[in-house]
């Protein structure tokens, strides 16, 4: 059992940082995507 | 003594407070529905989704009873979040429940009710996920408080004034920014939480080394540290609970459905599920292996002293000036995210279903984003006073799963018959929820009688969540199946 849990320490590791790298630079283009649709959607609520 | 410098690392948790801040604030410009408010106008995407599912469900409290479990129960102490990382894929890969839900539009999960189940049975269910979340919730103020005195090493004097802080700078961008504010902040607290944490870890298996971490396991508890099921503390009762309880947080808890709710269709709801799963692995291993660090280093507490103080006081001396500042800006980034995301996920039911029998046409906009901020301010208001009030029996991580089962076994059993079973009728949701109410608060109500808290002791926290469990499908089964089928018939088509 312990290298059982050894190696999820480390695939914890490995994943974490992947994940963490990958959402830094993505989720900043869906924060930016996000706000505009938002955006655009007041500009035509105000036309209507 | 702390390694906390007030001027290098307080100037590092400075810089991430101003930033967390003007960011939260700013987004605020976008608010002008309540959807907006509520559930960010349903436009969240997959990264965005991740990061927040990720930050709201690690906070400081979250930190604290993963570690408290790695340092009581070794690794074994980890099996929780293995259990609720297998339902998370296997919820998002199959769409179970979470499908349906999400195609409904509806904003929470007593508005999907009330389609099934009528007003009555959705006002009942808002009250109930209402009543478990903030008993759930209303320790985590205190408990993020005890940490950041800990590892800082202020005077217990200073946990009033930092709860206080806490609690103000949260409540500012999520009064004012709802869920915009709350998806933001989340991805900027996710990538601070998540650097803190990875940096802390790799130095704690650089300093100590897995073979120290191994040995203080199986010194202090043998076998069991490694095995759930030949642990003293755990046993099948343990596990039984914990794949219920995960299961029904990953179908139901309102701020993890919330992530789904606002994803911009289901098929980005069911991949935020399944790439977020192995997080909820890392949420619980990474602190449970601080926990171990901490028993590795510092040896079992002595007799009456806190298990769940033993990581912090571990991190206040281990860490050196500057990572300090780093892991405390991380914390304070995980909590944060925890509880802007909570506050707004609780609020949203007390104005989308508790407050709807009192809306008999719908509000302008305005007015309801009013009363949407009023009410965030208001639990804001009691998470101050529970934090301090309320004084916890036992290890956090039971209390929280068995305070959350008030409402995760009626909820499920409610969720999955409402999707998937023809016969399911109002008698038997009712059934289901007075059911699974009543078994955890007459347990927590019997462990606080000195009279009866021996009995409850007995019972155990496992075996009172399996029974939640139980009554809530026994209420559900029982009360559809004895309601006449004519009213059925009736109440289904009104």
């Amino acid at each position: 059992m312990s290298t059982f849990w050894h190696l999820l320490i480390w695939a914890c590791v490995v994943w974490y940082s992947t994940i963490t790298f990958l959402v830094a630079v993505r989720g900043w283009h869906d924060i930016v995507g996000m706000l505009r649709r938002l955006r655009d959607g007041e500009e035509l609520d105000a036309e209507e | 003594m702390s390694h906390f410098h007030p001027w290098i690392d307080g100037s590092i948790v400075g810089l991430y407070l101003l930033g967390t801040m003007v960011a939260g604030i700013w987004v605020r410009r976008y608010v002008s529905k309540v959807e907006h408010f509520l559930v960010a106008g349903r436009e969240m995407n997959l990264y965005l989704g991740i990061a927040s599912l990720a930050a709201t469900e690690f906070g400081i409290i979250t930190c604290m009873y993963a570690a408290e479990a790695g340092y009581t129960r070794g690794f074994a102490g980890a099996t929780p979040g293995i259990c609720q990382a297998v339902a998370m894929f296997l919820i998002g890969i199959t769409g179970f429940c979470v499908k349906p839900l999400r195609a409904s539009g509806s904003i929470t999960l007593p508005e999907l009710f009330e389609k099934r189940f009528g007003k009555r049975i959705r006002w009942l269910a808002g009250v109930v996920i209402v009543l478990g979340g903030l008993l759930n919730m209303g320790v985590f103020l205190k408990i993020g408080g005890d940490f950041l005195c800990a590892v800082c090493g202020w005077e217990p004097g200073a946990l009033i004034p930092v709860m206080g802080v806490l609690l103000l700078l949260v409540a500012i961008y999520t009064i004012l920014g709802g869920m915009l504010s709350v998806l933001v902040t989340d991805f900027l607290q996710f990538i601070v939480m998540s650097v803190g944490l990875l940096v802390v870890t790799l130095l704690i298996l650089h300093h100590i080394g897995w073979d120290r971490l191994e040995e203080a396991v199986r010194t202090n508890h043998g076998e069991g540290g490694f095995n759930p099921l030949v642990n003293p503390q755990m046993g099948v009762s343990y596990l039984v609970f914990q794949i219920l309880g995960n299961a029904a947080a990953t179908l139901t808890w309102q701020t993890t459905i919330s992530r789904l709710l606002a994803a911009k269709d289901a098929a980005t709801g069911q991949r935020v599920y399944t790439r977020t799963s192995f997080f909820f692995i890392c949420r619980w291993l990474i602190p449970g292996m601080w926990g171990i660090a901490a028993l590795a280093m510092l040896g079992p507490v002595p007799e009456g002293g806190s298990t769940l103080m033993a990581m912090p006081t571990f991190l206040a001396t281990f860490l050196p000036i500057g990572l300090m500042g780093l892991m405390v800006a991380a914390m304070l980034a995980a909590d944060m995210s925890t509880n802007s995301s909570y506050m707004l996920g609780w609020g949203s039911v007390i104005y989308n279903d508790i407050l709807a029998p009192f809306r008999k046409r719908r509000w302008p906009e305005a007015r309801a984003i009013r009363w949407n901020r009023c009410i965030v301010a208001l639990i804001g208001v009691y998470l101050f006073v529970f934090g301090l009030l309320y004084e916890i029996q036992g290890d956090v991580w039971s209390y929280l799963l068995l305070s959350g089962s008030v409402y995760l076994s009626s909820m499920s059993v409610l969720l999955i018959a409402c999707c998937y079973w023809k016969r399911a009728n109002s008698w038997g949701a009712a059934g289901a929820i007075l059911g699974g109410a009543l078994v955890p608060i007459a347990f927590l109500t019997l462990e606080k009688m000195n009279a009866t808290a021996e009995l409850a002791a007995r019972i155990g926290k496992d075996n009172a969540g399996i029974a939640a469990f139980a009554a809530a499908v026994a209420g559900m089964v029982v009360g559809s199946l004895i309601k006449p089928k004519s009213s059925s018939a009736i109440s289904e088509t009104a």
